[in-house]
């Protein structure tokens, strides 16, 4: 009844990769996908706007320390996972049901919206750039402090947001982007410690009592505190 | 997430809006693909 289909055909427009056998339901993850697959003979009643939100990694990864599985088991390696709030999706109610039904039985709360576009384009658009960077620097919390790359994700936001908000036809998702600086950013990374299984390099939950050290980021002067300095918990790599 | 970005990318083009920072950072991953359409004079 599941199947994916990698993003990159889809976005090369490779139309190809759609003839799969048809299904009751498929979920499509972003709304401009949705005429590729009207294009290729799925019927647009059975196409529903929807993203399962969970991230999901190779388990155990250095500095992880919920997981069971010790860093240096490799033999017994897991995929670890992290759910997402709830579970949204638009389209066809009826259809929808079922599967609704299922992720939350299964542990995923789920249920269905009307209008699904404003809310991925505008959550979209704030935390896309900040992924990239993370990605392109290894996930490392540590590495994306250092220099300007929180403020590249801000400047990034500042032009989608415009763009969600075009595409969503909601003008209030343009001026969101008055609210995001680096420093939004720098203020999530230390509460995802709390959400995350792993440190990540922010030095865990116990973000207190270390010594502080003065940064420049993004014209913002600030403090935070020195992991490294205090040899008190472990880091990725440092670059 | 890729698709994303290119859905972005294409879509500020299309409208006339600025995508210059976020293209860069997207053409500096590794991970990432950006579609040719996309992509255009953001690597030069």
């Amino acid at each position: 009844m599941t199947g994916t289909i990698p993003s990159v055909p889809l976005a090369g427009r490779r139309t190809s990769v759609l003839t799969a056998p048809p299904a009751p339901l498929t979920i499509v993850a972003a709304p401009d996908v949705r005429q590729l697959y009207i294009d290729a003979g799925v019927p647009s009643e059975s196409l529903v706007l929807g993203l399962i939100d969970m991230i999901a990694w190779q388990a155990p990864i250095p500095g992880e320390r919920k997981h069971p599985v010790a860093p240096s088991d490799t033999a017994n390696a897991a995929i670890g996972y992290l759910p997402g709030p709830g579970q949204k999706f638009a389209g066809n109610r009826r259809l929808l049901a079922p599967l609704t039904d299922a992720f939350t039985k299964g542990g995923l709360p789920a249920r269905a919206v009307d209008d699904l576009t404003a809310f991925k384009l505008s959550n979209m658009a704030f935390f896309i750039g900040f992924l990239c960077v993370l990605q392109t620097n290894d996930w490392s919390f540590d590495h994306v402090r250092e220099g300007g790359h929180l403020s590249q994700a801000s400047s990034a936001a500042w032009e989608l947001l415009p763009i969600a908000a075009a595409m969503a036809q909601r003008p209030w998702i343009g001026y969101l982007r008055f609210g995001v600086y680096a420093m939004v950013y720098r203020l999530m990374m230390i509460a995802m410690v709390h959400f995350f299984a792993f440190d990540m390099g922010t030095c865990g939950p116990n973000f207190g009592g270390r010594r502080w050290r003065l940064k420049v980021d993004a014209g913002v002067r600030f403090f935070w505190r020195s992991a490294e300095q205090s040899g008190t918990c472990s880091t990725t790599s440092p670059r | 997430m890729e698709l994303y970005a290119n859905t972005f990318i294409r879509e500020g083009r299309k409208r006339g809006l600025p995508t210059t920072t976020f293209a860069q950072l997207v053409a500096r991953n590794p991970h990432w693909q950006l579609a040719e359409d996309a992509a255009t004079d953001e690597r030069t």
